[in-house]
């Protein structure tokens, strides 16, 4: 966890120091999604090269869907209540 | 165009996988390990090379956290329900697929890495496969219902909806609706999708280990 906290933040350190370096921010717009299709190519063949979880697809996919929706449902839940409750004390102000 | 190719290129990648087609380098542990540490790199580069950083950080108010701790909260209680429903699967590893709030390529890697070493590959690709899902659904939501809670004055719910993506693809339909109130917004979606991307490695991998 650490490894990759601390990696992200020291880069967006470098990444501050270098922002008027508008070769980098050139090269990064490029890279950032070659590797992303390279990462994302790879997990496609871990995954198509694995028959379980083609077979389980279909079920994976529902999973998935009710994940989604419930992660909205409780973000708009709890902005909600958020709002509602600040609101309330602002107003009692 | 990249959002309709990232998909994409995980479909090219399940056919060429199904096809048979599984070149040693991929089965090999440091290639997909080096090019994720590669991308957590230029994501942290590009981060802090945002021209609106500085004023972001400038303009920060406490208040502003509450947007993106709600997200958090509530889309992780509202998963914990799901991993009630879904007893086959461990509550930490559905908690893990909801932590990406909608950053698809980047959860759906870090999971993949992250469990590969304590369930083993197999069992690893198959819980990222479903994070992928997720996340792409959660994207789809928020692309669809961002305008429609916006324009009913929903700026906040927008936001939180649109999880990591509040400060790119989903932006301009939180805002640009005319509204006196836009401006916050920009500056909220802004810091929302800065917390939400620094979370997302960091929750991932507290219910991955």
């Amino acid at each position: 966890m650490f490894k990759v906290l601390i990696l992200l933040l020291a880069s967006a350190a470098v990444g501050y120091v270098l922002r008027r370096n508008s070769g980098l921010r050139k090269t990064l717009s490029l890279t950032t999604p070659i590797t992303i299709f390279v990462l994302l190519f790879m997990f496609g063949l871990s995954i198509g090269s694995n028959e379980s979880i083609l077979s389980n697809i279909h079920k994976d996919g529902v999973k998935a869907g009710a994940i989604a929706l419930l992660g909205v449902a409780g973000s708009i839940a709890a902005t909600t209540a958020c709002i509602k409750l600040t609101n309330r004390k602002g107003g009692k102000k | 165009m990249s959002h309709l190719l990232f998909p994409l290129t995980v479909f090219a990648g399940i056919f060429v996988g199904w096809c048979g087609f599984m070149p040693d380098f991929v089965a090999e542990y440091s290639l997909p390990h080096l090019c994720l540490y590669a991308l957590i790199i230029q994501v942290g580069l590009a981060l802090g090379m945002r021209p609106d950083l500085k004023s972001i950080i400038k303009n920060f108010n406490p208040r502003l956290l509450l947007l993106p701790a709600c997200t958090i909260i509530g889309t992780l209680t509202f998963t914990y329900i799901a991993a009630m429903i879904f007893t086959d699967d461990s509550s930490s590893d559905v908690m893990a697929i909801g932590s990406g709030f909608g950053y698809y390529t980047l959860s759906s890697v870090l999971i993949a890495q992250f469990k590969e070493a304590s369930v083993g590959a197999e069992a690893a690709a198959s819980i990222a496969a479903i994070a992928l899902l997720a996340n792409v659904v959660r994207e789809m939501i928020a692309l669809l219902s961002c305008q429609y809670l916006s324009k009913r004055g929903r700026g906040e719910a927008a936001i939180s909806v649109a999880g990591i993506n509040s400060m790119d693809v989903c932006l301009p339909m939180i805002v640009g609706n005319g509204k006196s109130s836009d401006a916050q917004l920009v500056s909220a979606a802004l810091f929302h999708g800065i917390i939400l991307e620094i979370s997302v490695p960091i929750l991932i991998s507290i219910f991955c280990s």
